[in-house]
C-alpha cells in the first residue's frame, strides 16, 4: 500500500517516499457503448442500468497504487456522438493513455472503435498507450463481435485488450491497472514535444483513497 | 590463490615425454623455494588456459576484437599480472587442422612477415603494441606492477618464464614488460624443438648516430642476423610523418559575416534570410601527412649521415589525417544559443523598451493606446502626411525596420519579391520527414510568416541584442493590431482553425485570422450586428400546430430519407462551428474543469458549460424542422438513442427523469444558427491574442520564436549536407526539448564543417586512403610549397634467410624505438 497521507498541505520537507505520477486518460468510442459506465464503475464502484448520455465530456479522477508508484488518472470521458467528434482532439491531445470502447453486441461499434484507434495512431502523442475494451460482456448471449477477432486486431496494432462489463465489474479495474503498468513512470518517459510523460506532482497533492490496494 | 597441493604441478624435469598432469597425482618435492613455486604457478595457469602447442584451439576466422584473460602473481615482493590476449573467433567452429608445433610456427612467421606491410604506430585495439609490431594473433604478457629495472631481477624473471614455457611446451609467444612503463619495452620469445624466435625492443631517449639514417640501420640489422649463408637484399619500407600546423587553406569557406545586412547603405533582406552557418575559425587544428615508400631495395636509395636521397615529394603514397579542434565554434549554433539564453530572462518584453505602462499591460483590460507606428502610418508619413509627434522611437532605425516588416508582411507593399507561397502546407510527420533533425519540435508552414519572423528576430538579436529583438516584436504586434482593426488577414499563415500540431505562435495567428474572417463574413452578410438579441419566437413547445410565420430556416440538407415523427422530412440544420482554440486555451479549459473537481455538483456545472453548444444545435434544429420533437433531434444527433418503432421513439436512457437532453430541449427555441448568440466572440478572442503577444516576458517570446528558429536551422543543416537520422524524441517539456534540439543542431553543424574540410583535403577520396595527384598538390600548397622537417621517421627492414623471416623496424622522432624479430635454429652441440 502506498502513501496514506492525511489531507492538508505537506511541508516541502515532508516529501512523499512514493513516486506520484499523474496521467491523462481519455475514453473514446461510439455513443452508448458504456464509456461513462466503465468510468463510473472504476471511480465509484457503481452501475446504473441506464446511464445518461454524456454531453461534451465528463471529467473524473481516480488514483491507483502500483508497487512503488501512486498513479493518478485524470479521466476524460467523451461523448460518443458524431457531432462531438471535432472536439475529441482537445481531449486526446497530450493524453498518455486512451481506452477505446466498443459494444460486443454491436459490430458497427467495433468498426467505429477501429477508426478511433487509427485516428489516435495518426494524431495523438506517439507514445500514447491505447487499450481496447469490448464492453457489455455480460450480454454474451447477444454477442456480435468475436473475442478472437478483437484480440487479433489488438495484437496487430499493439493494443491492450480486454472484454469488460461495467455491470458485473469484470475486468474494469484490471484494464485501468494494465494501463497504469504499461505507462512510463520515469521522468524521461514522455512522448514527443509537449505531449510529455508522467508529471511528477508537487508535494501538496494528496492522492485519493485507492480502489486497488493490494 | 595459493598453491597448497601438488596436484596440478608437474615435476620439474628435463624429460621430454608428455605427462598428463591432470591424471597422475605426484607428490611434489620440488616446489620448495619461492622461485620454484613461482614457475609452477605460471605453468599451472598456462595449462589451465590450454596454451600448450598440442592443446591450443585455433579458429579458421577471427574478428578484429581482442579478448583477454589474466591472473595475478607475486614474486620477490613484486606483483605481476600474467595476461593472455587473442583475437575473438568469428564462430565457435574450430580449425580442422591439427595444432602442432609446425603449423603454429608457420602461422607465427607468416604473421611477422605480413606485419611489415603496416607501420608501428597503427592501432589494432589490442592492449599492448606487440601484436601490431610483430603481427601476432595471440600472445602472453607478463607485466610487473612496478617497473623492472634491475638487471638481475629481469634475468630471474626471464629465465623463470623460459622454464615454464618449455615445461608446458607453450604455443604462444611470451612477453615480459621491462624497464619504465612509458618506454614500452618488451622482451619476448617463442621456441619449439627446432627454432627460437626472439622479440626485442630497444627504446632510447636519444637517437644514436648510427641509427639516425637508413644505412646505419641496415648494417645494424645485418649484424643481428646470425645466418651462415649470404643474405638476399634487404627490403625496406619507410614512412615520414609531417605535421602541418598552418592549414588556413583548408578553412571553412568564408561566409558573409552575420551582421553585414545591417550596414546603413545597402541593406539586403536576402542576406538576412540566409542564416549564418559553419565555424568562424578554421576547424582543422593540424594536418598529419605521411609520406610512404611501401617497398624498395636497400641499394636503391641512399640515406646516410652525409647524404640522403629520400625526398618526400617523390614518395609513392601520401596519406593525410586531419586533427580537428576540440571546440569548434559554429555560427548557427551561436545564434541559437543566444536566443536560448533569453529563456532565463523573466522581464516583460515591453519593459525592455519602457513601454509596458503606456501599452496598458499592467491592466490587461485597458484599451490599447493608439498604435504609434504601423506600416500604414509610416507609409503615410513617407507620402507627406504628418504623424503623431509623441510616437515611440525604438532602437531600430526606420530604414532598417521597414524592409524587415515588409519582408514579414509582404502584402503591405506593391513589390512581389517576398510574397508568401499561395499554398501554405504544414508539414507533418510522414515518411519524408521521418529522420529530419528536430522533427519533434512543433513546426509551422515552411517559409511562412512564423519562419520569417523568427529568423529575422534571431538575426536582429544576434546583431543588436535584446533591444533590437524587443523593438521588432513590438512592431510586429502593432502591425497585427492594425490588421485586426482594419480586418486584414495576416499573410503567411495556414488557413483554418488553430492546428495543435503547429507551434503556439502559429496557432495564435491562425486564431487571429479566424477572428478577422468571422467578423468580416458577419458584416458582409449585412445582417444585424452580433450583439443582437435572441430571435423572438413565442413558440416554446414545438406543438404540431404551426403558426403560419414559422417557416423553416437554416436548413443544410436532408438527412437521407429520414422523417420526423410527424411525417415531414428531417433536415440537418446549419450549426455554429465549434469555437477555434489554441492549445494553451485548451489546456486552460481542461485545467479549469479539473479544478472544478469531480464531485456531483462539479459534474453538473461542467455539463451545463458543455451544453451551450447542445442548446445551440437544438435551436438550429428546431428552426430547420418546425414541429420537431426531441426524438427527431436524437434521430439525427445520437442515432443509437433512437428507436424506429412507431415512427420514432427515444431510447431508455433519454427518458430518465431530469435528463439534461430533455431539459435543454424544453428550454430551446427555434433559432437558426445565423441568428443565434455567437458561441465564439471574435472581438474578445482577437484582443486576447494581441494582449497575449504584447504582454509576454522575454523568456516567453523566446519560447514562441524558438520552434521555428530550430526548424529553420535544421533545414539549413540538411541543405548544407547534414545527413538525416535524428533519433531524438525531444524532452519531457518545452525547455528540455529546445535544449535537445539545439544540441542536435550543434552536432550536425560541426559535422558538416568537418565533412567540408575533409572534402576540401581529400576530394572524392576518403580519409586514410592515398591522396590523388590533385590532393597532393592541395596539401603541398597548404604547407606553403615545401614540407617542414619530418616529425617522425619510420623504417622497416626485412629479409628472408634460410631459416625464417628476419625483421627490424625503427621509429625515430624525438626518441628512438627499435624493434626486431630474429629467428635462429637451435643448435644442440
Amino acid at each position: 500500500m502506498a502513501t496514506n497521507r492525511t489531507g492538508g498541505a505537506q511541508r516541502p520537507n515532508g516529501a512523499p517516499q512514493t513516486k506520484v505520477c499523474q496521467f491523462k486518460l481519455v475514453l473514446l468510442g461510439e455513443s452508448a457503448v458504456g464509456k461513462s459506465s466503465l468510468v463510473l464503475r472504476f471511480v465509484k464502484g457503481q452501475f446504473h442500468e441506464y446511464q445518461e448520455s454524456t454531453i461534451g465530456a465528463a471529467f473524473l479522477t481516480q488514483t491507483v497504487c502500483l508497487d512503488d508508484t501512486t498513479v493518478k488518472f485524470e479521466i476524460w470521458d467523451t461523448a460518443g456522438q458524431e457531432r462531438y467528434h471535432s472536439l475529441a482532439p482537445m481531449y486526446y491531445r497530450g493524453a498518455q493513455a486512451a481506452i477505446v470502447v466498443y459494444d460486443i453486441t454491436n459490430q458497427d461499434t467495433f468498426g467505429r472503435a477501429k477508426n478511433w484507434v487509427k485516428e489516435l495512431q495518426r494524431q495523438a502523442s506517439p507514445s500514447i498507450v491505447i487499450a481496447l475494451a469490448g464492453n457489455k460482456s455480460d450480454l454474451a448471449a447477444k454477442r456480435m463481435v468475436e473475442f478472437e477477432e478483437a484480440q487479433a486486431y489488438a495484437d496487430e496494432n499493439g493494443l491492450l485488450f480486454m472484454e469488460t462489463s461495467a455491470k458485473t465489474a469484470m475486468n474494469v479495474n484490471d484494464i485501468f491497472l494494465a494501463i497504469a503498468n504499461k505507462l512510463p513512470k520515469s521522468e524521461s518517459g514522455g512522448g514527443a514535444g509537449g505531449a510529455g510523460g508522467a508529471r511528477r506532482l508537487a508535494d501538496g497533492d494528496t492522492p485519493r483513497a485507492s480502489s486497488c490496494c493490494k | 590463490m595459493e598453491i597448497n597441493n601438488g596436484k596440478y604441478c608437474k615435476i620439474f624435469s628435463k624429460m621430454n615425454e608428455e605427462i598428463d598432469e591432470y591424471d597422475i597425482y605426484h607428490q611434489d618435492f620440488t616446489t620448495v623455494s619461492e622461485w620454484e613455486v613461482f614457475i609452477a604457478r605460471i605453468e599451472e595457469i598456462l595449462n589451465e588456459w590450454r596454451l600448450a602447442k598440442t592443446k591450443i584451439v585455433r579458429y579458421p576466422t577471427v574478428s578484429k576484437k581482442w579478448i583477454s584473460k589474466s591472473e595475478e602473481f607475486s614474486f620477490q615482493g613484486i606483483n605481476f599480472k600474467l595476461s593472455y590476449h587473442a583475437l575473438e573467433p568469428v564462430s565457435n567452429e574450430e580449425s580442422t587442422e591439427d595444432s602442432d608445433g609446425k603449423t603454429i610456427f608457420q602461422e607465427l612467421q607468416n604473421g611477422i612477415w605480413d606485419a611489415t606491410s603496416h607501420f608501428m604506430d597503427e592501432d589494432d585495439g589490442s592492449p599492448f603494441p606487440v601484436s601490431i609490431w610483430f603481427g601476432l594473433k595471440r600472445y602472453l604478457m607478463f607485466c610487473p606492477e612496478i617497473p623492472l629495472v634491475d638487471g638481475s631481477i629481469i634475468k630471474v624473471v626471464m629465465s623463470s618464464v623460459n622454464i615454464a614455457f618449455a615445461n608446458v611446451n607453450c604455443g604462444v609467444p611470451f612477453f615480459v614488460k621491462i624497464r619504465e612503463h612509458w618506454q614500452h619495452n618488451y622482451l619476448g620469445f617463442y621456441e619449439d624443438n627446432e627454432y627460437k624466435t626472439s622479440f626485442d625492443v630497444i627504446n632510447l631517449k636519444r637517437i644514436s648516430n648510427q641509427c639516425s639514417h637508413l644505412t646505419g640501420l641496415v648494417s645494424l640489422f645485418k649484424s643481428k642476423i646470425s645466418s651462415p649463408v649470404a643474405l638476399d637484399a634487404v627490403m625496406v619500407s619507410a614512412k615520414f610523418s609531417y605535421e602541418l600546423k598552418d592549414s588556413e587553406a583548408f578553412a571553412w569557406r568564408k561566409v558573409t559575416h552575420s551582421n553585414e545586412f545591417l550596414s546603413v547603405d545597402g541593406f539586403d533582406v536576402k542576406k538576412l534570410i540566409e542564416l549564418p552557418f559553419g565555424s568562424e575559425r578554421n576547424p582543422v587544428a593540424s594536418i598529419l601527412l605521411n609520406a610512404i615508400w611501401p617497398r624498395f631495395r636497400e641499394s636503391t636509395i641512399v640515406d646516410s649521415s652525409t647524404f640522403s636521397d629520400i625526398d618526400p615529394l617523390m614518395a609513392p603514397v601520401w596519406k593525410v589525417t586531419l586533427k580537428f579542434r576540440e571546440n569548434i565554434a559554429c555560427q548557427l549554433s551561436e545564434t541559437i544559443s543566444k536566443v536560448m539564453n533569453l529563456l532565463e530572462n523573466t522581464a516583460l518584453i515591453m519593459d525592455t523598451l519602457g513601454l509596458s505602462r503606456s501599452l496598458g499591460i499592467v491592466n490587461p483590460l485597458h484599451k490599447i493606446t493608439e498604435a504609434p507606428i504601423t506600416i500604414s502610418k509610416l507609409v503615410k508619413a513617407a507620402i507627406g502626411q504628418s504623424s503623431n509627434t509623441s510616437e515611440f522611437k525604438g532602437p531600430l532605425p526606420d530604414d532598417l525596420l521597414m524592409p524587415l516588416l515588409y519582408y514579414v508582411f509582404p502584402d503591405a507593399v506593391e513589390d512581389d519579391t517576398f510574397n508568401y507561397p499561395k499554398q501554405l502546407e504544414v508539414e507533418f510527420k510522414s515518411d519524408t520527414n521521418e529522420n529530419k533533425l528536430c522533427n519533434y519540435v512543433k513546426t509551422s508552414p515552411e517559409s511562412g510568416l512564423v519562419w520569417r519572423l523568427s529568423v529575422t528576430a534571431a538575426r536582429l538579436h544576434d546583431a543588436g541584442g535584446l533591444p533590437y529583438l524587443a523593438h521588432f516584436w513590438y512592431e510586429f504586434v502593432q502591425e497585427l493590431q492594425y490588421r485586426w482593426e482594419h480586418k486584414i488577414q495576416v499573410p503567411g499563415v495556414a488557413g483554418g482553425a488553430p492546428n495543435a500540431r503547429t507551434c503556439l505562435l502559429h496557432q495564435k495567428l491562425q486564431l487571429l485570422n479566424c477572428c478577422i474572417q468571422r467578423v468580416d463574413s458577419s458584416t458582409n452578410q449585412g445582417g444585424n450586428s452580433s450583439d443582437d438579441e435572441f430571435y423572438d419566437c413565442s413558440d416554446d413547445d414545438g406543438t404540431d400546430d404551426l403558426p403560419p410565420w414559422d417557416k423553416p430556416v437554416g436548413r443544410l440538407h436532408r438527412l437521407d430519407n429520414a422523417t420526423l415523427k410527424n411525417g415531414a422530412p428531417l433536415y440537418v440544420p446549419q450549426t455554429q462551428d465549434p469555437a477555434p482554440k489554441t492549445e494553451d486555451q485548451l489546456e486552460e479549459d481542461a485545467e479549469l474543469m479539473v479544478r472544478l473537481g469531480d464531485d456531483a455538483r462539479a459534474s453538473e456545472l461542467r455539463a451545463r458549460m458543455m451544453s451551450a453548444s447542445l442548446l445551440s444545435d437544438m435551436e438550429a434544429f428546431k428552426a430547420a424542422n418546425p414541429g420537431a420533437e426531441l426524438c427527431d433531434f436524437v434521430q439525427w444527433y445520437s442515432p443509437r438513442d433512437w428507436l424506429p418503432d412507431e415512427g420514432g421513439k427515444l431510447g431508455a436512457r433519454m427518458l430518465l427523469p431530469g435528463n439534461p437532453w430533455a431539459e435543454t430541449w424544453s428550454v430551446s427555441r427555434p433559432v437558426p444558427a445565423a441568428r443565434q448568440r455567437r458561441l465564439f466572440d471574435e472581438t474578445r478572442e482577437a484582443e486576447q491574442v494581441l494582449h497575449f503577444l504584447r504582454s509576454r516576458t522575454v523568456s516567453a517570446v523566446a519560447e514562441l520564436l524558438l520552434p521555428a528558429i530550430l526548424r529553420v536551422a535544421a533545414a539549413k543543416c540538411h541543405e548544407e549536407g547534414a545527413p538525416r537520422g535524428s533519433v531524438s524524441v525531444g524532452g519531457v517539456d518545452k525547455r528540455r526539448t529546445f535544449e535537445v534540439a539545439a544540441r542536435e543542431i550543434y552536432d550536425a553543424e560541426r559535422e558538416v564543417c568537418k565533412c567540408l574540410c575533409v572534402r576540401t583535403v581529400f576530394g572524392d577520396g576518403a580519409e586514410g586512403e592515398p591522396l590523388d595527384v590533385a590532393g597532393r598538390s592541395r596539401v603541398l600548397s597548404a604547407a606553403g610549397g615545401a614540407l617542414p622537417l619530418p616529425a617522425r621517421k619510420e623504417f622497416t627492414l626485412r629479409v628472408k634467410d634460410s631459416v625464417a623471416p628476419q625483421t627490424m623496424r625503427a621509429a625515430l622522432s624525438t626518441d628512438m624505438t627499435i624493434i626486431g624479430v630474429f629467428t635462429e635454429r637451435i643448435v644442440c652441440l
